[in-house]
């Protein structure tokens, strides 16, 4: 089980209470600050507080804010940092409460402004109880194109995330175990699909960012 | 003192960058990138942190209102 997250920019537009909130996912100049346009969530039910029980998992709105491997904030940035509120940042909306919302709230995907393809805005996260070697485990979206491989190896060239289709930007090359979960999101309906052997060789690669925190 | 609007296509240019800017990167593409870099808690460098990729994930608690947790990173 997993929980899968479209990432969109957010405005912050209304404060309903500790942890809720309104936000426009496009910019609010374009449409006048219209308060028909903003989207309710509830930024306390993510990941992090379902491992920790204090919501279901088929609760979770939002993915957490993390510290990723390079330093720097992920994931949701929008309001964590009160009393210095951010006021603009993403927001990373799980696809099941995405659905819920009405057709004209839904945020595109990628957004306006942005190139590449909807998975380089994706991340997902499986749930950490289970089997699965996954569980636990958060993996993110990025657009990769295969150039060799050995067996279940393959040599990959992977775009930052978002940033494929922009021509100065150059792909990273690396090998990784396309059967590893410790590395992709290998195994069953993984949201990766280039492959090795008679799978497409440029698409979707969802490498590991990292886990979630340990059960208090 | 209130600017001319900015044209749209740079708005959505700077809509398009505040996603960017927090998309999660994967761990192996941190580690090619060649950055050694030092850990900051919120805007505050932490000059005696040094990154441990794995062991540095560390999440947030999100939420309006709610204080901001300080990452445990190799070097505290």
């Amino acid at each position: 089980m997993r929980c899968v997250f479209v990432g969109t920019p957010g405005f912050l537009g209304r404060i309903d209470g500790e942890t809720r909130c309104a936000f426009w996912a496009e910019e609010p100049v374009d449409h006048g600050f219209d308060p028909a346009l903003l989207i309710e969530v509830d930024l306390g039910r993510t990941p992090s507080a379902a491992v920790a029980k204090e919501i279901g998992w088929d609760e979770v709105q939002v993915d957490d804010c993390f510290t990723g491997p390079n330093g720097a904030l992920s994931g949701t940035t929008l309001g964590p940092r009160w009393p210095e509120l951010q006021l603009g940042g993403a927001v990373y909306l799980e696809r099941g409460f995405l659905a819920t919302l009405p057709a004209e709230l839904r945020p595109a995907c990628p957004p306006a402004g942005m190139s590449g393809q909807s998975y380089e805005c994706m991340t997902t996260v499986y749930w950490p109880d289970g089997d699965d070697p996954r569980a636990g485990s958060r993996y993110a979206g990025h657009c990769a194109e295969i150039l060799d491989e050995q067996g279940s190896l393959a040599r990959v060239a992977v775009y930052p995330p978002g940033r494929s289709d922009q021509p100065d930007v150059r792909p990273v090359p690396m090998w990784i175990d396309l059967a590893s979960p410790e590395q992709c999101d290998a195994g069953p309906d993984s949201l990766t699909t280039i492959g090795v052997g008679s799978a497409p060789k440029r698409g979707a690669l969802f490498l590991i960012s990292g886990h979630l925190p340990s059960q208090p | 003192m209130n600017s001319k609007p900015e044209p749209t296509e740079r708005r959505r240019h700077r809509i398009a960058a505040l996603l960017i800017a927090a998309a999660p990167v994967a761990t192996a593409l941190a580690l090619a990138a060649p950055l050694t870099v030092t850990i900051g808690a919120a805007t505050t460098p932490h000059p005696g942190a040094t990154l441990i990729p794995t062991e540095c994930v560390v999440s947030v608690h999100s939420g309006a209102l709610n204080t901001m947790k300080v990452p445990v990173c190799a070097g505290d």
